[in-house]
């Protein structure tokens, strides 16, 4: 598909771009907490602070909107450096098992007795990304390359690996820690406090920001390792700082709302088609595109079967099932 | 002159697999120097070797006196640039980003181009031919345009020494001629130190200092082209008749296939 863009990034197509990017997540935020089964006055709502509608916004609407930002801003940052270190446009935190490694630490740490919204299990979060990343890197790499489809393959593998041994978790556990463990998984948003929303969000802003450091040799790297070595690039360092920043990123997506599908497949991907492929542009876009993202598809899945309301994850799997089935066509055709 | 660049008895191997024996090889500011070899005689693993992409089992690689081990990757970068052999690039970025990447050694933080960078790129693209591709994605552009982007690339590192892995395979007649044209300019005017790795063996002759002939990772032969490339050479190295001839318009040397060179049973000890 032709795409026309600038030649090259300059400051004023940064600073633009980001800009624009961060008016229409704030948009999206107004919009979203506006939706929803219950219609709300915001002029009401701001001006009493007693009014049920000042209670629905802020206690009950807010947080999980912020909440859905910040996790869709660690899954796009996610998806857009794994993308680019492994040279792969199908790669996702997801699709390579790194979500399901977090939730299985995750899930052990529950049914050992952590409290979910303790920071323990963020932190178990992050360390079952950060192996199972660095196992699937390590299978699927021979000679220095690894190959597109192997990681996919190792990825449905540990995905699968994963889901065994949660359910085993689970049948090892009790009836209301196994029912904790379900629920947490199933990549649901749920109303939660604004210190866990707070303290995700500070998770995700740091990792963020230390990983915009690599997005110049992520660049380079796109042009091989060698290449990119050849440029002064000392990959073997931004290697490891990418796995390790992005499994901290989905740890904490993870452990706040379990698994959420594709967000980290389709941000990425369809930005790149706009702004470009060049990190410096392309991760701080799919923050704020990863953001804006699951926060509508929050809202779809708050108001799609009012009063009902559907898990976020069922969302997000509708849409990016079959964009990854297209993808993946292309990929088998040769193109990008 | 002393040298820029020098390899002092470098071995290499993958495991228990010599590809690369006891190679001495010492490169001044302004020499270019063609390296020859049939497929697999370690021509590319020794630009790895010169370039400090792979270190050596035996033997050092020396920048203007210093070990490449000792010198941190950027500072390399700064002084000395590689060509691939085989260009490629995963998504698709302009002619414009992939030959501004070569000023990622110079800059810092961000890396967004200067005035300055985006002025060198533009004239590295110019140098070669390019200029009008500047806005394309690579992924469109055909082997040798992408070729040449990346001998832009290396051009805009502004190095002091340039190493290219087979740089005219995918060009057409006149790239080719343009290419090494450009590379004997380069070290003519900017004391570059250049070394490329050729198959064509009439473009070694006709426009480099040098001649290093690999067989089997080992030096076969090293001098002035028409010294190292002679009939008897070629003939023991690559397994092929060859005849020098005289050009008709400049009388240099050139090298010709002999009647029947290409048909094995012909070749003198073939099968």
């Amino acid at each position: 598909m032709p795409v026309t863009r600038a030649t090259h990034l300059t400051r004023a197509r940064l600073g633009g771009t980001v800009a624009l990017l961060a008016a229409a997540l704030a948009l999206s935020l107004l919009a979203a907490v506006l939706l929803g089964p219950v219609p709300v006055d915001l002029a009401v709502a701001l001006g009493d602070p007693r009014s049920a509608d000042h209670e629905i916004l802020v206690y009950a609407r807010l947080p999980r909107v912020l909440l859905a930002a910040v996790v869709g801003a660690a899954l796009g940052a996610a998806g857009s450096v794994l993308q680019g270190l492994l040279g792969n446009p199908l790669a996702d935190p997801n699709l390579l098992g790194v979500s399901a490694g977090a939730a299985v630490a995750g899930a052990i740490a529950i049914v050992a007795g952590a409290d979910p919204v303790s920071l323990v299990v963020p932190w178990c979060a992050f360390a079952g990304a950060l192996a199972t990343v660095s196992f699937v890197y390590a299978v699927a790499r021979t000679h220095g390359r690894t190959s597109p489809h192997a990681i996919l393959l190792v990825g449905v593998v540990c995905n699968a690996l994963a889901a065994s041994i949660i359910m085993l978790v689970n049948a090892l556990a009790s009836y209301t820690e196994a029912q904790g463990v379900l629920f947490w998984i199933m990549g649901a948003l749920s109303t939660q406090s604004y210190t866990l929303v707070g303290v995700a969000a500070l998770y995700v802003a740091v990792g963020s920001l230390l990983l915009v450091r690599y997005a110049a040799a992520l660049n380079l790297l796109a042009t091989g390792e060698e290449g990119a070595a050849a440029l002064g690039v000392d990959v073997d360092r931004v290697r490891r700082a990418v796995f390790v920043l992005a499994s901290l990123l989905v740890g904490a997506a993870v452990s706040v709302s379990g698994m959420i599908n594709f967000v980290g497949l389709i941000v990425p991907h369809l930005l790149r088609l706009v702004v470009g492929p060049d990190q410096r542009l392309l991760l701080p876009a799919s923050v704020l595109g990863g953001a804006a993202f699951l926060v509508w598809a929050d809202a779809a899945a708050r108001t799609a079967l009012a009063p009902a309301e559907l898990p976020v994850g069922v969302v997000t799997a509708l849409l990016g099932g079959p964009f990854f089935l297209y993808l993946l066509r292309r990929s088998l055709r040769g193109e990008r | 002159m002393s040298a820029r660049l020098a390899a002092d008895a470098v071995t290499f191997a993958f495991g228990e697999r010599t590809v690369v024996a006891d190679v001495d090889l010492a490169l001044a500011p302004g020499e270019l120097v063609a390296v020859l070899g049939p497929n697999g005689s370690g021509k590319s693993t020794l630009l790895r070797l010169l370039a400090g992409l792979a270190v050596p089992r035996a033997g050092a690689v020396r920048l203007d006196g210093r070990d490449l081990r000792t010198l941190d990757r950027r500072t390399v970068a700064r002084r000395l640039a590689l060509v691939p052999q085989d260009p490629r690039v995963d998504y698709p970025f302009t002619a414009l980003e992939v030959t501004l990447m070569g000023r990622a050694p110079h800059q810092r933080g961000l890396g967004l181009p200067s005035p300055r960078d985006l002025a060198i790129a533009e004239q590295a693209l110019r140098c070669v031919d390019a200029a009008s591709l500047a806005a394309r994605p690579l992924d469109r552009l055909s082997g040798g345009e992408r070729q040449r982007v990346f001998l832009a690339r290396a051009l805009a590192q502004q190095p002091e020494v340039l190493l290219l892995d087979e740089p005219v395979t995918h060009l057409d007649v006149r790239h080719q001629l343009d290419v090494h044209a450009l590379l004997c300019r380069l070290c003519r005017e900017r004391q570059l130190a250049c070394v490329t790795v050729v198959h064509d063996l009439n473009l070694a002759l006709s426009y480099c200092d040098r001649a290093l002939v690999l067989s089997a990772g080992r030096v076969a032969a090293q001098g002035p082209p028409a010294v190292a490339l002679d009939a008897a050479c070629v003939a023991a190295v690559f397994g092929v008749q060859m005849l020098t001839v005289a050009h008709p318009q400049t009388g240099a040397p050139v090298l010709v296939a002999a009647e029947n060179a290409a048909d094995p049973f012909a070749r003198p000890g073939g099968a």
